[in-house]
């Protein structure tokens, strides 16, 4: 996005919008905060940063980008500092009285997410940086956070109130991900596989796995109610807690949804084979499971375990549907929030979806380059 | 060693191979030749049923290849193609070690093979063993594609362009390493080709076809001289002549002559001379203990035809 622009935002909002709000419990709403109350001396900061990326953006040169970067970084400084800072205003009162963050502070972060998915460091050592630098981010507000410095926010206040709820939620949600996704990948790459070698079968399998992917969740779970309240009538089915509400729905509805990435993945990674290398296998006399347990399936892997990846990312954001039909999850709180209108229930829900979706499609991708420099190199 | 009696392949409508026979002998070059489309690869595959004929017999070894199980005969013959199929994510020498290891050999005995095919293509193993096949050069891959196909030391080698994807500098490299292969080895390899001077170089025999069918079968020289029909005669047409000096060393006109004049080396072909005589002039060059004349290399590929 154009510099000039995010930077002008940047200043506009930090000047105009509203970084939080001072409520005496939860539900009442409360006392705008704007920058200068919430940040105090740091709203200079925050500003200075903006403007040095505005003149930044005016010249051309190799370093350029990299203080950029470094300048693009004292936004979320300054954010932390005036995190840090504003509680000890004391303009707390009220029976349970929080600090809600608002409209503002998150638009900074958007801009400072913006500013950075730009920026293109000239040389490969540098690209430490950006990760370091947010590590110690995390680092610093999980301590933050350990010593008890934030437990005047609201975010926190939810969390303390719900915190065992939050890691059985956490622990549900981590099952229902991880294991609607190995049940999907246990039928889908054999689909996939089959797709592959006999391509009268492709439209017949991809098919019926597009059409999947576009019915609506909440009519999926519909359509899945009465089959599974009839299944669970059945002793087996009913001792694990088979029903037409609950975690069932969810994790039949995440498996069928994350099918068709890993299909369709594992499709293109065995069409991606060189036809001459099979040919060579072929007439040097390897039999069918010789040619594919030594030579198809290591040459596929790779784009098999993307899909493999996209279809686990995919799953983490959907699973917040479970707290919908009673399945647990982060979702529930998403759901709960939503009807109690309490915003930072909701980002109880939310913010740690996104923190693990971050992490986990990242930390799979360096598995994925790893591994594929090992195939081919 | 191996026989085609009327031997046809239909693809529907299409008929690739007709009613062809022919035999190659134990040890000898056989060079499959011919345009684009005339069913010389489709031939080749017949052998080891990678394509299965709708017609005739075809014997290896004096048996016919239905009574082989299809990946026991495979394992018993060697396999080159144009784009050599190495496979991409092992290293060269577990490339090479492919069929031993399918036949499951011992481990000391497929590692030893392996260094010494490496070695029999003019490879350093030592700098090879390790290589995957993204790092190698065309015509590296190739001798690996080569070596891979030895491994198993089969008595039957069959080769689908193997030197076309290669410049031609590296071509004719690969050429002379691999006559010299075959003058240690012996193998009974069935050879196809399009390039008319490769097959000149390199055949025993060469067999022509087109559409389907064999035209001539005969040895370089007298395909050459001999051409049965106006088809092979344009196939081959002058310089076909002149590629058949290079089947022929310079000593191999060798006149007990002196001659202080111009030398040319032991290890070079009459064609070489040829060009040579041709550019610099002269009529006599000093060679191999003696000398060799432009009458001399007239008279002697005159007499050969006879």
């Amino acid at each position: 996005m154009n510099r000039k622009i995010l930077a002008l935002s940047g200043i506009l909002s930090a000047l105009f919008l509203n970084m939080a709000e001072t409520k005496p419990n939860r539900i009442a709403s409360g006392i705008d905060q704007d920058s200068f109350d919430f940040l105090g001396p740091w709203v200079y900061l925050l500003l200075a940063a903006w403007v040095m990326v505005m003149t930044l953006s005016f010249y051309k040169g190799k370093q350029k980008e990299t203080f950029t970067l470094i300048t693009g970084i004292l936004v979320p400084i300054s954010l932390l500092l005036g995190v840090f800072y504003f509680p000890g205003k004391g303009y707390l009162s009220g029976a349970s009285p929080r600090i809600s963050l608002s409209i503002g502070f998150y638009t900074q972060l958007l801009l400072f997410y913006l500013l950075v998915s730009g920026i293109e460091l000239p040389k490969r050592n540098l690209r430490w940086i950006l990760p370091a630098f947010l590590f110690v981010l995390a680092a610093g507000l999980f301590l933050m956070a350990m010593t008890g410095y934030l437990k005047n926010y609201s975010l926190m206040k939810e969390y303390l109130v719900k915190r065992s709820q939050f890691f059985t939620h956490l622990g549900t949600h981590a099952v229902l991900s991880i294991g609607s996704t190995v049940s999907a990948a246990l039928m889908a790459i054999p689909l996939g596989y089959l797709a592959y070698r006999r391509s009268s079968l492709e439209g017949r399998i991809m098919v019926p796995l597009s059409i999947i992917e576009t019915i609506p969740s909440l009519s999926l779970f519909g359509l899945l109610l009465v089959p599974l309240s009839t299944l669970g009538g059945i002793g087996l089915f009913r001792a694990i807690g088979v029903s037409g509400i609950g975690w069932a729905p969810a994790y039949v509805a995440l498996t069928l949804y994350a099918l068709l990435p890993i299909a369709r993945n594992t499709l293109a990674g065995f069409e991606a084979l060189e036809p001459a290398v099979i040919d060579a296998a072929q007439g040097m006399g390897m039999t069918r499971s010789e040619i594919l347990r030594r030579v198809e399936l290591p040459l596929a892997l790779p784009v098999v375990f993307t899909g493999i990846r996209i279809a686990l990312v995919q799953t983490i954001g959907g699973a917040v549907l479970a707290g919908l039909v009673g399945g647990g999850g982060l979702g529930s709180f998403v759901f709960l929030g939503l009807a109690e209108a309490s915003q930072d229930l909701v980002l109880l829900g939310v913010i740690p979806i996104v923190v693990i979706t971050v992490l986990v499609d990242g930390g799979l991708k360096i598995l994925e380059d790893m591994y594929r420099r090992s195939v081919y190199d | 060693m191996i026989r085609f009696e009327g031997v046809t392949k239909n693809y529907n409508e299409f008929t690739a191979v007709n009613d062809i026979s022919f035999h190659a002998e134990k040890g000898e070059i056989l060079i499959i030749l011919g345009p684009s489309g005339c069913g010389k690869s489709t031939t080749l595959r017949l052998v080891n049923r990678m394509v299965e004929r709708t017609g005739g017999n075809i014997q290896i070894r004096g048996r016919d290849i239905d009574t082989y199980d299809q990946v026991e005969l495979r394992r018993s013959i060697g396999y080159v193609i144009q784009s050599t199929g190495l496979f991409p994510h092992m290293t060269v020498g577990k490339n090479i070690s492919v069929v031993p290891n399918l036949l499951k050999w011992d481990e000391e005995r497929i590692k030893d093979r392996a260094i010494e095919m490496l070695q029999l293509v003019g490879l350093d193993h030592n700098v090879y063993w390790n290589k995957k096949p993204s790092e190698l050069s065309g015509g590296e891959a190739q001798r690996i594609g080569v070596a891979r196909a030895l491994a198993s030391d089969p008595d039957i080698l069959l080769m689908d362009e193997p030197f076309g994807a290669v410049d031609p500098i590296n071509r004719l490299r690969l050429q002379r390493e691999f006559m010299r292969i075959q003058q240690k080895l012996h193998k009974t390899v069935l050879f196809v080709t399009h390039d008319v001077d490769e097959a000149i170089l390199l055949g025993d025999r060469i067999c022509l076809m087109d559409q389907g069918r064999i035209v001539q079968i005969d040895t370089p020289e007298k395909i050459v001289m001999n051409p049965l029909n106006e088809f092979v005669e344009s196939f081959f047409k002058g310089e076909g002549a002149l590629t058949l000096l290079s089947r022929r060393s310079v000593c191999d006109a060798v006149e007990k002559v002196e001659f202080s004049g111009k030398t040319i080396s032991p290890d070079a072909s009459l064609k070489d001379a040829v060009g040579i005589m041709l550019s610099t002039g002269e009529e006599r060059l000093s060679t191999c203990g003696g000398s060799i004349s432009w009458d001399g290399i007239l008279r002697m590929m005159r007499g050969d035809l006879k």
